[in-house]
């Protein structure tokens, strides 16, 4: 799918959403789909002005999500249930550090479920990386990130995806969703450990290839 | 220039949360120090991000939002220790993951001397076996020869080393495992400030490495 077509796509679908009832800068609620503006600019609502409603529409669209999310991952729906409360509750207190030019809603709160996760299910912490002031433009070559923005991003990961051969995309979904390391999915699988380490480097450069990146 | 990188795989396992915090730190370091891994960083969880967004919606509780919302306004937990103040030299050595897990400036640590050439900082983190040290290696010493039982992460954080052949300096994400026996040889000029993680303890291989190997007292 080209670059184009995904902003001519976006941009249609955004004029037949624009809601009439857009209170503020605030999504309304029977949005059944908010773009990531939307969703930024509810994250930005609650840092800025600690806007319960629109924590509440946040919640209202993540909520359902992360829990699928979680039991995918096998946790019984109690402990679901539990883990995205948390989750929610972290969005609310770290919104201020959403930088929506740095990536998208969802990935912000995919990375505090995976963090309050850690928290609660093994104690530990997950150290976040930070990348040093000076590096950011030390390195001046257009990265993938760079080309591709935000938005189109998950529009075009979500396809790359599905392009994955199977035993690629099996290895790497079975990352995201079982919470296992690729040295236990290797045993899981019954695979050579070199088996399951190649075929997460093809399919990582197929993604990487699939945003824009040419290494 | 660094030259060493965590394998994607690890890098994946990083973005999904399934390594260990001393792992997860050591990755966090060089991905502070690294645009590039920052960037591949970036991008896998991107992926988590849009499977999450592709998932479809589970039920939630009737009563959960407003559970929620009953919470927002709890105190927060305080952070597990307070943040150190530390000086410049600090600040110029350690990344940003490392500095939560210090409590003092570099000067300040109570460092253990391990002969002339090595000092040693155990951190206050304890997961499994693991052992995290911050380490400093005299600017020109060669250190014992020694091999691992299981795997070894060596970040380097100011000055280098050559071991075997490779060069490894600031940035530099240096992974040994059983495979390998080294003798690391300390750059001239510069201490070298290292982040060494390590799961099992290391063999000795020289015939009086008992006496002089640094590590033995890990
Ligand atoms: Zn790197």
């Amino acid at each position: 799918m080209s670059t184009m077509h995904l902003e001519k796509s976006r941009a249609m679908r955004q004029d037949l959403r624009t809601p009439q009832s857009f209170a503020s800068n605030v999504v309304s609620l029977n949005l059944a789909d908010p773009t990531n503006d939307h969703l930024s600019a509810l994250i930005n609502d609650i840092a800025t002005n600690r806007n319960r409603e629109a924590f509440a529409r946040l919640f209202e669209h993540y909520a359902p999500r992360l829990k699928s999310f979680t039991l995918k991952q096998g946790t019984s729906p109690s402990r679901a249930e539990e883990l995205v409360q948390e989750t929610m509750i972290m969005v609310w207190r770290k919104a201020a550090s959403f930088d929506a030019s740095k990536g998208t809603p969802s990935n912000w709160i995919y990375t505090i479920l995976r963090n309050k996760r850690i928290d609660m299910f093994r104690k530990e912490r997950h150290p976040e990386y930070d990348l040093e002031e000076g590096l950011e433009v030390a390195d001046t070559a257009p990265g993938a990130e760079d080309r591709v923005e935000a938005g189109q991003q998950s529009e075009i990961l979500r396809a790359a995806i599905d392009d994955l051969p199977e035993a690629q995309r099996e290895i790497i979904l079975k990352s995201f969703y079982e919470d296992m390391s690729h040295g236990e999915i290797a045993e899981d699988l019954g695979l050579p450990l070199g088996t399951v380490k190649s075929r997460i480097r093809l399919g990582v450069t197929r993604l990487k290839q699939s945003l824009g990146g040419h290494q | 220039m660094i030259t060493h990188h965590p394998d994607t795989e690890l890098l994946l396992d990083y973005a999904t949360g399934a390594l260990t915090e001393p792992m997860a730190l050591s990755v966090a370091c060089h991905a502070s120090l690294c645009k590039a891994c920052a960037s591949e960083l970036k991008r896998l969880e991107a992926l988590g991000g849009t499977l999450l967004e592709q998932s479809d919606k589970a039920q939630m509780d009737a009563t959960s939002l407003n559970a929620v919302l009953n919470r927002l306004d709890d105190p927060e937990p305080e952070p597990l220790r307070p943040s150190a103040q530390f000086d410049a030299e600090s600040l110029r050595v350690l990344p940003m993951p490392l500095r939560d897990y210090l409590p003092a400036s570099l000067e300040a640590l109570n460092w253990r001397h391990i002969g002339s050439k090595v000092s040693q900082y155990n951190l206050d983190l304890h997961v499994g076996n693991y052992k995290i040290s911050l380490m400093r290696f005299k600017a020109g010493s060669a250190q014992p020869i020694h091999t691992h039982k299981g795997q070894e992460i060596t970040l380097v954080l100011t000055g280098g080393y050559t071991d075997q052949g490779h060069h490894f300096e600031v940035g530099d994400f240096d992974l040994k495992d059983t495979r390998h026996k080294h003798q690391p040889v300390v750059d001239s000029g510069e201490d070298c400030y290292a982040l060494v993680v390590m799961d099992a303890p290391v063999v000795l291989a020289g015939p009086f490495s008992r006496f002089l190997n640094p590590f033995i007292k890990l």
